[in-house]
């Protein structure tokens, strides 16, 4: 439970205000809520800082400010369909205008509503440290090593412009947790197959993705099964959502389903 | 430690000296008499707390008061007490859409959002505009017919 709170006027200031004990107060969808993820003793709101927020077109990439939200980000014409898409898994208007990009990112939950989505897309992500100093990952590599940034503020996610991505989102209800979101994307001309399944795993899935690129045909949902099978980040656990064998099931279907999409131009 | 945090309520310049960390929700009911805004899942799911933020409609009630230091809120006591609002609390009562009524505030606030941006919505926009806000007794075609009420009887001053 948190005891202290300040406001941040600025990347630079909240940057070096974060260390071990607070955290980032951004749209406000998890921080406080009955149940949240997150214990901090110090609170620092970001929420006035106008060098969060925005989007702009690069030169080969889209960049989305962290403070963005996601009804920000669907009503955005610069932001590619894709993106947008993912942000409509949030079914409720009311927290489309609260939750941030950054947020649902820095947060790396295994129910992630975008995280397969900017992995699939190879995004990137500028973070800000403690000295001020802006630096440029991957967000694959943010998420495989958040210990590592855990104290640096997201300033935008870069969203590449070749990118082209179809995802899928299982949940009970639009309002519910999602037990798995799976994307495929191509950028750089490489295929990437990515997967937030809830408490198992948050993250590319390589093996198949060459797999499935270096097949001379498509492989059958029995191949993928196989595939994923043999995954030993997939260990999907028995629970209120169903069985592993069930989920194992659902994900390779939808991994062939997307990925057939993704190369037939319906992305 | 107490902060003074400032803040526009309903159209008025307002102040309070508390903890921070406080919920907006607990600050709006207790400090300042709104009771109008409902606690109900605590998670900011249902909509009961819904309020409008800088003009638009979040559930930003369970965050920490202190983020909402320089912000412009409007609550159900700001919008029933405008010509819209109104016109929509009027619709609910007389479209029957209200029964026990916790849900009511931020279903009005969502129509209120919705209408000012759309004031000719279809039923499908309707129930996009209050996809935020959930109701227990109702099965919700009372209050999309409700709303279509409000549009039809409202006519320009949605335009307004």
């Amino acid at each position: 439970m948190a005891d202290k709170f300040v406001i941040a006027a600025s990347a630079a200031e909240a940057a070096a205000l974060r260390d071990g004990d607070s955290a980032f107060l951004a749209g406000g969808t998890e921080i406080n809520r009955l149940g949240s993820s997150v214990d901090a003793g110090t609170l620092i709101s970001i929420g006035r800082i106008a060098e969060l927020d925005g989007v702009s077109i690069q030169e080969d990439c889209v960049r989305i400010g962290a403070m963005c939200t996601f009804q920000d980000i669907v009503e955005n014409k610069d932001v590619p369909q894709f993106l947008k898409d993912a942000c409509l898994f949030m079914g409720s208007r009311t927290k489309r205008n609260m939750a941030t990009i950054g947020g649902n990112v820095a947060l790396g939950r295994t129910d992630s509503y975008l995280c397969a989505t900017l992995l699939a897309c190879h995004a990137g992500i500028i973070l800000r440290d403690a000295e001020g100093t802006s630096i440029r990952r991957c967000v694959k590599g943010y998420l495989e090593d958040r210990a590592q940034y855990s104290d640096m503020l997201i300033e935008a996610l870069l969203i590449p412009g070749d990118a082209v991505v179809v995802s899928k989102r299982y949940s009970n209800t639009v309002q519910s947790h999602a037990v798995l979101t799976v994307s495929a994307g191509l950028s750089g001309g490489l295929l990437r197959i990515a997967v937030a399944a809830r408490d198992t795993y948050l993250g590319l899935l390589p093996e198949i993705s060459t797999a499935i690129a270096g097949a001379e045909k498509p492989l059958s949902d029995e191949a993928i099964l196989k595939l994923v099978n043999g995954c030993p980040q997939l260990a999907f656990r028995q629970d209120m959502f169903g069985s592993p064998e069930y989920k194992r099931y659902l994900l390779a279907v939808t991994i062939a389903d997307l990925v057939a999409k993704v190369r037939g131009g319906e992305a | 430690m107490d902060m003074k945090i400032c803040f526009k309520l309903n159209g008025k310049d307002v102040s309070v000296t508390t903890d921070p960390l406080r919920r907006l929700i607990d600050v709006l009911r207790e400090d300042f008499g709104c009771k109008g805004v409902k606690e109900g899942c605590s998670e900011g799911e249902c909509g009961a707390c819904s309020i409008i933020l800088n003009g638009k409609m979040v559930t930003r009630c369970i965050i920490p008061v202190g983020a909402a230091d320089g912000q412009e809120i409007m609550t159900i006591e700001g919008v029933s007490a405008t010509e819209k609002g109104q016109t929509i609390v009027q619709a609910f009562a007389d479209g029957g859409a209200v029964q026990c009524g916790f849900c009511i505030p931020g279903m009005v606030i969502a129509a209120y959002c919705l209408l000012n941006g759309n004031p000719d919505p279809t039923e499908d926009e309707i129930r996009l505009g209050i996809s935020g806000n959930i109701c227990r007794c109702t099965g919700y075609d009372l209050i999309v017919e409700s709303i279509r009420l409000a549009a039809k009887r409202g006519g320009d001053i949605w335009k307004k």
